[in-house]
């Protein structure tokens, strides 16, 4: 039976990403990846733990399969499944297994928005045995030293209804991401964007004042990935206060009246 | 003089008595001029409608002393323009429009009782729309004022305040845009306007943004930082406080400190906020152009208190002390600088201005009013202030509070400080019963406006604990906003034996009916197969696949099983009726209403429980509108244990079912909950009724009833009843609909009857 295996110049990161380190979280990484030790990013929406696993693997020199989880993502989804191709009955390797005969980094996104009878399936890959028992093909796969395997969970918002189970929980080295404090974060708005250092500072302010309303009334702060896109608008020519506007102040909250204070807080501004 | 009056009106004897027996007291406090206006109105209502001649010799003197002596002829011109379309409206709008004085501008009110188009409504509606009770006369009175409102900006400055401070603070509305630098004295309460009108066009919007950055940036920029001189006074919440107690004249202190810390602010703004900035001078910009020039102060001490507002806003025609400080502040108040520099400035200035008080009080002129500036008060006026007091705690509830200030003001504004007088005027409105007016002031009082700034649409929260809630009128078909006070109470007494009683006495139904709601629980996966995508390949159908591609056919797509996935995710409230009636006796069984209600109750947590849906338990009952009581058995996040058992059995019977302020709360609770099915089911034993006043029964109630079902079905909550009255399907399938509830008499039933509307509702 034939096996089809996604190539790994699918998932080589290309150029090297832009990262401001923030603290010693790159040479954290960098332990753990010596010592195969999983690892789990908690942070925000929007601080750049993406980002930051996407330098790692640039500079790791390692493929990065990357899998944004939801609550409908099964084992199916992860390891692999049967499909038919006229005559022929092949298997198609998931991101899982991908990663795994890639020796790469498995990265699997906001981690918690996936059953926890999915999560069952990476424990095999996450403790000394650093295999995958793939039970439809009855097979098991031994990980090699570069494979790695990378959580993100957001703390904030999604603790509320869910978490991840204990045994899932106690088998990583927890990174803990924030939002980056104002100099680095203006660096960075500065670095994606090409705006000069006042917009930059502007949009950091704005930034810091609406984090604030985290949990007043705001489910998420205003993240660093917004400031960007509202840098870039600004940076092609579109007015500040619009571009503020279509990046962040209408997608903060349905709320009508948190729209108003947002905005009102980028007239203050701009 | 009095004799005049009824002469101008040239009413007949005995009504001139009357006229002269009432507004005798008036009179002497509102003076000739207002008698002889209204003789003049009275003569016009005996000339075209002599039938409500009598009405409003009653009303009109009360109406004219709660009207401010500049409104009278516009008032009266009003009324007169009701009499002869409109008189069935004449007694409300003569009750109801001084208290809408304040909030329209003089002018104004012509044009909003045109808008009302009064002849074409019944009485009530009418009522209802002078009062302002109803959503129409609310909004219609909002259209008609001129400026934008606290209430209406309160929302979103909330949020600007919080992001600005990092911190919740606290927004509160005060009278006129001078308040916004006050030193309150607390750094978690802010004061902005009650409304701006400056513009009256929609940059009185921006006003509120900049006046409450303003007010916001002395907090934000450490007003209440300051570290004086040795400890905290006791009776101090800041060090300011002890600072201006310290001073030789400490409402001079304040007032200096409040003038200067306008021009430190501004610089922080200035260095912080660019766009805010920029915003700031348009503002005072525009402000110049539309705000007259203040007249003289009539004292050197003000003078130079004026002229540094004056110059902060940009005027350039100061000069003396007020010139001097000015340069001082630009100068030194300037580059961020903390609240120790313009308390500084205070120390140095405030000998300056005091040598200019001798000077200004040998000239006899008045300060500006400063209750520490004010003499001691005799020991009459104390007495006075004390009865004041008394009075205005037996009227706030019944709203009465501002027309007795105004009343109060009107009186003291002319000089005629008599006690004989005031006396007289607070006789004369004990022996007059309230309007049947909101429970709280419609002018949009301070704390009604803050709380809505916090409170959903639709209720409001309280300060003194409870939730105001709507209710439907059947006879203005209209709301009624903020006109039923639900307050929860704790449940006093009980113990588990009533739910282990009803456990044991119904074992087999709660058994029976525990498997039937266990058969509800929808498994965690079904397998849906001949999908075109999914996790396993479908057998059969690769097998057909096979044997149509041999028989030349072409080859299926749908060959894969997928698994989909459903569960349960409900919440549902149990609210039971604690009317008196319950304590009656049920039809069956010997037991009470009450008793059959709760085993009802205790069957259906039983099941609830098995099938693992999130439930509360709540009863309510009350007596009037001001007070519906809702009692809380079982939280949402309680667990059914011995705790939840005993307050179930403490529920009891007690007065009146409100049931529309009820459903309206459970519902409210419901949102809460992060489910995406919500229930309400409601054990009741007849009718809504309330008994506490004269319109909460038959139609009214029921109509009442069904639209707070309405609200809760629109925002996403199923709704049925169960009911142990015999006639119950005579009106509840009008207020329910058909289907949604369930007529029992024994509870041995519920077994049956329960699962089959609970799934049709729930799942």
């Amino acid at each position: 039976m034939r096996v089809i295996t996604p190539p790994v110049e699918d998932f080589k990161v290309g150029s090297k990403p832009f990262y401001h380190s923030i603290a010693d979280e790159v040479d954290v990484f960098e332990q753990a990846a010596n010592q195969r030790l999983p690892v789990m990013l908690a942070g925000p929406t929007g601080c750049g733990k993406t980002r930051f696993v996407e330098y790692m693997a640039h500079r790791l020199k390692v493929p990065l399969v990357t899998v944004a989880c939801h609550e409908d993502l099964t084992a199916s989804d992860l390891l692999g499944r049967f499909l038919i191709l006229g005559d022929e009955t092949v298997w198609c390797d998931g991101p899982l297994t991908t990663a795994v005969r890639h020796g790469g980094i498995v990265y699997l996104d906001e981690v918690v928005e996936a059953r926890n009878d999915t999560l069952v399936a990476i424990h095999p890959l996450s403790d000394h045995r650093r295999s995958l028992a793939i039970e439809k093909l009855g097979a098991v796969l031994k990980a090699p030293d570069s494979f790695m395997l990378v959580l993100s969970t957001n703390p904030g918002y999604q603790s509320l209804v869910k978490e991840l189970k204990p045994s899932t929980r106690q088998r990583f080295i927890w990174l803990d991401f924030d939002y980056p404090h104002s100099a680095a974060e203006e660096a960075i708005v500065c670095e994606e964007t090409g705006v000069d250092k006042g917009v930059a500072k502007a949009l950091v302010a704005v930034a810091h004042q609406v984090r604030t309303l985290r949990d007043r009334g705001l489910e998420e702060g205003l993240s660093t990935r917004l400031l960007v896109y509202a840098g870039q608008l600004i940076k092609g020519g579109l007015d500040s206060k619009r571009a503020c506007e279509v990046a962040f102040v209408r997608g903060l909250s349905d709320d009508s009246s948190m729209q108003e204070a947002i905005r009102a807080l980028v007239n203050d501004q701009f | 003089m009095i004799r005049g009056a009824a002469e101008c009106a040239g009413v007949e004897p005995r009504l001139g008595a009357e006229w002269t027996l009432r507004v005798r007291s008036l009179s002497r406090s509102l003076g000739w001029e207002t008698a002889v206006l209204g003789g003049d109105f009275l003569r016009h209502v005996r000339l075209h409608q002599p039938g409500y001649l009598a009405t409003m010799l009653r009303v009109l003197p009360e109406a004219l002393a709660r009207t401010p002596s500049d409104r009278r002829v516009e008032l009266v011109e009003a009324l007169k323009g009701l009499v002869v379309h409109s008189p069935e409206h004449l007694e409300s709008a003569a009750v109801h429009l001084p208290n809408h004085m304040e909030r329209l501008a003089e002018g104004d009110m012509e044009g909003w009782l045109a808008a009302l188009k009064l002849a074409r409504q019944s009485v009530e509606t009418g009522d209802a729309l002078l009062a302002g009770e109803s959503v129409e006369g609310r909004l219609s009175l909002e259209s008609a004022m001129a400026g934008v409102s606290f209430f209406e900006v309160a929302p979103y400055l909330q949020h600007y305040a919080n992001a600005h401070c990092g911190r919740f603070i606290r927004l509160e509305a005060t009278d006129g845009l001078s308040g916004v630098f006050d030193y309150g004295g607390n750094p978690h309460v802010i004061t902005l306007p009650a409304r701006l009108r400056e513009f009256g066009d929609e940059r009185d919007a921006l006003s509120f943004r900049i006046v409450a950055a303003l007010a916001i940036g002395a907090v934000e920029f450490g007003r209440y930082d300051y570290e004086g001189e040795g400890s905290l006074d006791e009776s101090s919440i800041t060090e300011l406080d002890d600072f201006f107690a310290a001073q030789k004249m400490p409402w001079l202190a304040r007032s200096l400190f409040e003038e200067l810390e306008r021009y430190r602010v501004r610089s922080w703004i200035t260095i912080r906020y660019p766009g805010l900035a920029r915003d700031l001078s348009e503002w005072t910009d525009a402000l110049l152009q539309v705000v007259e020039c203040r007249p003289k102060a009539d004292n050197a001490v003000d003078q130079v208190l004026e002229d540094l507002r004056g110059a902060w806003l940009g005027r350039t025609q100061v000069q003396g002390l007020g010139q001097e400080l000015f340069e001082e502040a630009k100068v030194r108040l300037s580059g961020g600088v903390n609240v120790e520099e313009t308390v500084v400035l205070v120390k140095e200035y405030l000998p300056k201005l005091l040598d200019k008080l001798p000077e200004a009080s040998g000239e006899g002129h008045q300060f500006r009013v400063n209750p520490s500036a004010l003499p001691p008060m005799t020991e009459a006026e104390q007495e006075r202030e004390e009865r004041l007091r008394g009075v205005r705690g037996l009227m706030r509830e019944e709203g009465l509070e501002s027309r007795l200030e105004v009343i109060r003001t009107a009186i003291e504004a002319r000089g005629q400080q008599r006690g004989d007088s005031f006396a007289e005027v607070m006789e004369f409105l004990e022996r007059n019963p309230p309007p049947d007016g909101g429970l709280v002031d419609p002018s949009g009082s301070e704390t009604s406006a803050q709380a809505q700034a916090t409170a959903g649409v639709g209720q409001e929260l309280l300060p003194e604990g409870g939730v105001l809630y709507a209710e439907w009128g059947e006879d203005i078909a209209d709301y009624r906003p903020n006109w039923v006070r639900v307050r929860e109470f704790p449940i006093e007494g009980g113990d588990a034996t009533f739910f282990n009683r009803v456990r044991a006495e119904h074992g087999a139904h709660i058994d029976s009916l525990r498997r039937s709601f266990e058969s509800l629980r929808p498994e965690h996966f079904r397998k849906i197969p001949r999908e075109a995508h999914g996790d396993d390949l479908d057998i059969e159908a690769v097998i057909g696949a096979q044997v149509e591609r041999r028989m030349g056919g072409a080859l299926p797509d749908r060959l894969y099983t997928r698994r989909h996935r459903r569960e349960r995710n409900v919440a549902v409230a149990l609210l039971i009726d604690l009317s008196s009636s319950t304590n009656e006796p049920a039809r069956f069984g010997g037991k009470r209403i009450i008793d059959v209600e709760k085993e009802a109750l205790v069957i259906a947590a039983e099941a609830l429980d098995a099938l693992g849906d999130r439930f509360a338990l709540y009863g309510y009952s009350g007596f009037s509108r001001e007070e519906v009581a809702f009692f809380v058995a079982k939280k949402f996040s309680d667990p059914l244990n011995d705790r939840v058992r005993a307050q179930v059995g403490g529920l009891s019977f007690k007065m009146e079912n409100r049931d529309g302020a009820a459903i309206r709360h459970a519902g409210q609770k419901l949102l809460l909950q992060p489910a995406h099915s919500r229930v309400l089911m409601l054990l009741s034993d007849g009718k809504p009724l309330d008994c506490g006043g004269p319109k909460y029964k038959e139609a009214y109630a029921q109509e009442d009833t069904r639209m707070a079902l309405t609200e809760l079905r629109q925002q996403g909550i199923r709704s049925f009843c169960i009911t142990v009255d015999p006639r119950g399907g005579e009106y509840l399938a009008d207020v329910y609909g058909e289907g949604n509830y369930i007529v029992v008499d024994d509870v041995a039933r519920l077994p049956q009857l329960l699962p089959r509307f609970y799934r049709r509702v729930a799942t």
